[in-house]
């Protein structure tokens, strides 16, 4: 039986999210990332982004694991340095079924209690995913113009 | 042996005993809150428990604006939703959960959570004969939903059927 999970756990736009750690295979600042790959943020697939939010709130990028080898390399951008920590198993918890129903964020699985903190447990693959679209529609040239 | 007045008057009793009809109407429990500026009521069958409204309720991103956040109920994920979209009301939200908002649990058969209310009422045991039917005036919106109508110190109060609102809030309606 599973008695914790180890998550990457990070803090945006004063909400905190975690992926699970077995699915992100790296951190690192903005100021230093691979320029072939597209940096998408992590409010565009929330939908709470404006392209202001974008330029000022991402600091820190993850790279997830890929879903396959042909995907274009993207990362993911996010608003504060992330952290390695372990969740037990007793604070994670399914959503609803009720709330899985109405959820607008489909890469939204389970939430966590941490710290008295509310944690949204993010899948990985469920945001590759999401990602698609995007890295079909952009260029790395036009990601790095914004 | 011959009937003595006694058992006589003992069997007439007996009989009148038996004629006692049970002049206490049925009751149905209910409990009355206000949602903005209207009143309503949901069956006290179907609130499991009446949390305090500063209970700390977290929000959580990706959810339609009806749903508040989420809370921790002796350990377990209990989500907070907001019926105003749904009976179309207009409420400022942040005035009325400063002041006297209540958080109710609401179960039915197809889900269960809290809603929150800008002010729980009474908690009462109505008689059934005091509910009438809902007028053919009823704004179609709330059709759906209330089953009846009664007053109670002198307000009107709208009685809400908390198994279609939870089956309309799934669909996707509020």
């Amino acid at each position: 039986m599973i008695k914790q999970l180890t998550v990457v756990l990070f803090c945006h736009q004063n909400q905190w999210f975690a992926f699970e750690a077995s699915l992100v295979k790296g951190q690192g600042s903005c100021s230093f990332y691979d320029p072939k790959a597209l940096l998408l943020p992590f409010n565009q697939f929330l939908n709470q982004s404006t392209a202001k939010d974008k330029a000022q709130q991402t600091t820190h990028w993850l790279r997830l694991a890929a879903q396959s080898t042909d995907a274009k390399p993207w990362l993911l951008g996010i608003a504060s340095e992330a952290e390695l920590i372990e969740l037990p198993a007793e604070q994670i918890h399914t959503l609803p079924p009720h709330l899985l129903a109405r959820r607008t964020f489909p890469a939204l699985q389970a939430v966590a209690w941490y710290q008295q903190r509310l944690v949204s447990i993010i899948d990985a693959r469920v945001l590759q995913g999401l990602a698609h679209p995007w890295l079909a529609s952009v260029t790395p040239d036009a990601s790095q113009a914004e | 042996m011959t009937t003595s007045q006694l058992d006589q008057l003992l069997n007439e009793r007996a009989g009148n005993d038996q004629e006692i009809v049970d002049v206490d109407e049925p009751v149905v429990k209910l409990v009355i809150f206000r949602l903005g500026e209207q009143h309503f009521a949901f069956a006290g069958a179907n609130i499991t428990e009446v949390l305090p409204g500063e209970e700390a309720v977290h929000y959580l991103p990706g959810m339609p604006a009806s749903v508040e956040g989420v809370m921790n109920v002796r350990g377990d994920i209990e989500s907070v939703i907001r019926l105003d979209d749904l009976l179309q009301l207009t409420t400022n939200t942040n005035q009325s959960k400063a002041e006297n908002s209540t958080i109710l649990l609401g179960r039915t058969k197809a889900m269960h959570s809290g809603l929150r209310v800008d002010q729980l009422l009474d908690v009462v045991d109505l008689p059934e004969s005091q509910l009438k039917a809902p007028p053919e005036a009823l704004p179609e919106h709330l059709k759906p939903y209330v089953t009846s109508l009664f007053n109670f110190n002198n307000l009107a109060i709208t009685l809400l059927d908390l198994d279609a609102v939870f089956t309309a809030w799934l669909a996707g309606q509020g």
